[in-house]
């Protein structure tokens, strides 16, 4: 069995038959995320991917279908906290996702609520800032942070509840492009070392190159789903507003203009094929 | 309408025992007709510096003229406001009044202009940003999209008729499409308002659509460049920004021989001279 299992999820925002626009956000959903997987969620404004996510955790509940989280349903109200304690959520924006004027107090709201013992929490909270590299901030203020150490803050926060899974929700969208790549290789850190498994929604596919499933939503549905070669889908991607990384939109050019490249995804390719 | 700004310096909560100091002996002058990118880490000074010129950040130390209005004196903020329209980050955030005309209305309304002239601009604003005003104008601005939401906010700037836009990273958190299309936008709208300046940390919508960049770090300014000056080198790196992805890419080709240039800031540049090199070889 799947870690997150997604079968035939429909999910309304408005579920009133009455009302004008109940086109549903989630419409017919299904896939399923394993242990230690890095999954890529990518589609345009609008397309259902913080939908998605917030019904992973059970923020949400479908209308139809089920969803099951280490074989728990997320609508069993009895385990809606075990699930919660499984996946933590990193939102878009950091300056939202904090709650303490003390980043260690700020790591330790999660925990607390878990009620567990001062010494636990201690020690997730260590684990949890020094696995991000904010150990030296523990004692100061999220507020004069960077958006990029905010945003590392808040992943401490999910993390000190030792979630299985992580989901980043557009969580490097605000960010420049250093601080983004340092949250990615937190993340990635994370997947490796700690097995966790990681859920990354966003519009950058740089960020969906590093994932070994990628899930392109479009209009609630599951418009494509595999591997990394579903980002070498020139055509597809550009038909539902997204785009192909520069090296298979260049090669797509190429060949209209009479070369014979094969598929590549990355430039290392591109120019491996060209130099032959 | 020339921008002028010389040696201008500001710390935050400068009597405070944490004061932070923005912005440090920066000089920099913006000329009729610029697409001026401003470039740097987060926490470089960037918002600080555009938020001068329309008057909402008060100069501490050092001088700014706009349009020879000079900012240290006293001047009509009013006008200065109408003339240099602020589109912040994330604007729809800004949306508020009931309908998307009420909405972009507020502006011209705080001009004290008369109903008349107000609804030829709002009108002319809404379709200037490319939605259909009679299709829109009834609607709450909270039923749009997000790239939607993001157009009317930007109308109601356009409604003042400004003749700078400052736009603080206008495509974030948009998909592809969407930033596309807002990028498009900008363009067509820099017509009519000649100036542009555009904070961003998406260096290939900067190489591909600005003149110059000023470049911050630290609250100082390194230097304005053209996008063949600054792309030219791994600079850009130091400051912990990218390359943009088409001079990664065309550095490859080149180091490989296969390319001449690699100072090309679009796919279609980008693949001519990949079919120019192929040639030479054929």
């Amino acid at each position: 069995m799947s870690f997150i299992e997604f079968s035939n999820v429909v999910f309304y925002y408005n579920n009133d038959e009455e009302a004008q626009n109940n086109r549903p956000a989630i419409d017919g959903v299904s896939f399923c995320v394993e242990k230690g997987e890095v999954v890529a969620v990518i589609g345009h404004n609008g397309s259902g991917k913080s939908t998605l996510a917030k019904l992973c955790n059970g923020l949400l509940e479908p209308d139809e279908g089920e969803i099951l989280v280490d074989g728990i349903s997320t609508k069993d109200k009895k385990r809606i906290f075990d699930i919660r304690s499984k996946v933590g959520i990193v939102f878009q924006n950091p300056d939202n996702q904090m709650v303490a004027t003390i980043i260690e107090d700020d790591v330790a709201f999660g925990p607390e609520n878990l009620g567990l013992k001062s010494e636990e929490i201690r020690q997730r909270v260590d684990w949890a800032l020094k696995s991000v590299g904010m150990s030296e901030h523990a004692k100061g203020t999220p507020f004069k942070l960077s958006g990029g150490q905010k945003q590392r803050i808040a992943i401490a926060g999910v993390l000190a509840l030792k979630p299985q899974v992580m989901i980043l929700d557009e969580s490097t969208a605000m960010l420049d492009p250093l601080s983004r790549k340092e949250i990615m290789d937190v993340a990635m850190k994370l997947v490796r070392e700690e097995n966790m498994t990681l859920i990354n929604i966003t519009h950058f596919v740089d960020e969906a190159m590093e994932a070994d499933k990628i899930i392109v939503l479009n209009d609630g549905k599951i418009f494509m789903q595999g591997g990394k070669e579903v980002l070498t889908k020139y055509a597809e991607l550009a038909s539902i507003g997204l785009e192909a990384p520069l090296a298979v939109r260049v090669k797509n050019k190429l060949n209209e203009q009479g070369y014979d490249l094969p598929t590549v995804l990355t430039d290392e390719e591109l120019v491996d094929c060209l130099c032959r | 309408m020339p921008i002028k700004i010389e040696n201008l310096s500001f710390t935050y909560d400068p009597k405070a025992k944490f004061s932070k100091t923005a912005l440090k002996d920066v000089s920099l002058s913006v000329e009729d007709g610029d697409f001026l990118a401003i470039v740097g880490h987060t926490g470089s000074g960037k918002s600080t510096l555009v938020t001068h010129l329309n008057g909402l950040t008060k100069v501490q130390s050092g001088k700014i003229t706009v349009d020879e209005v000079d900012l240290t004196g006293k001047y009509d903020a009013k006008k200065l406001r109408a003339k240099v329209g602020m589109v912040f980050q994330y604007p729809e955030y800004q949306l508020f009044a009931d309908t998307v005309e009420l909405d972009v209305a507020f502006g011209p309304k705080n001009l004290g202009l008369d109903e008349d002239e107000i609804k030829v601009r709002v009108k002319d604003a809404i379709e200037a940003v490319g939605l259909d005003f009679d299709e829109i104008r009834e609607k709450s601005p909270f039923e749009l999209s997000g790239g939607q939401m993001r157009r009317v906010a930007i109308a109601g700037v356009i409604a003042m008729r400004p003749e700078i836009l400052v736009l603080d990273e206008p495509t974030a958190g948009l998909d592809p499409k969407g930033k596309r299309d807002i990028m498009e936008l900008v363009l067509s709208l820099k017509k009519t308002t000649k100036t542009v300046i555009m904070i961003s940390h998406n260096m290939d919508e900067v190489a591909k659509y600005c003149n110059k960049i000023a470049l911050l770090k630290d609250g100082e300014l390194v230097g304005v460049y053209t996008p063949s000056e600054l792309f030219a080198d791994d600079t850009i790196e130091e400051y912990g920004l990218k390359l943009p992805s088409t001079v990664v890419l065309a550095r490859r080709l080149k180091s490989c021989g296969l390319i001449q240039n690699d100072c090309v800031f679009t796919e279609e540049e980008l693949v001519a001279e990949i079919v120019k090199g192929g040639e030479r070889h054929a």
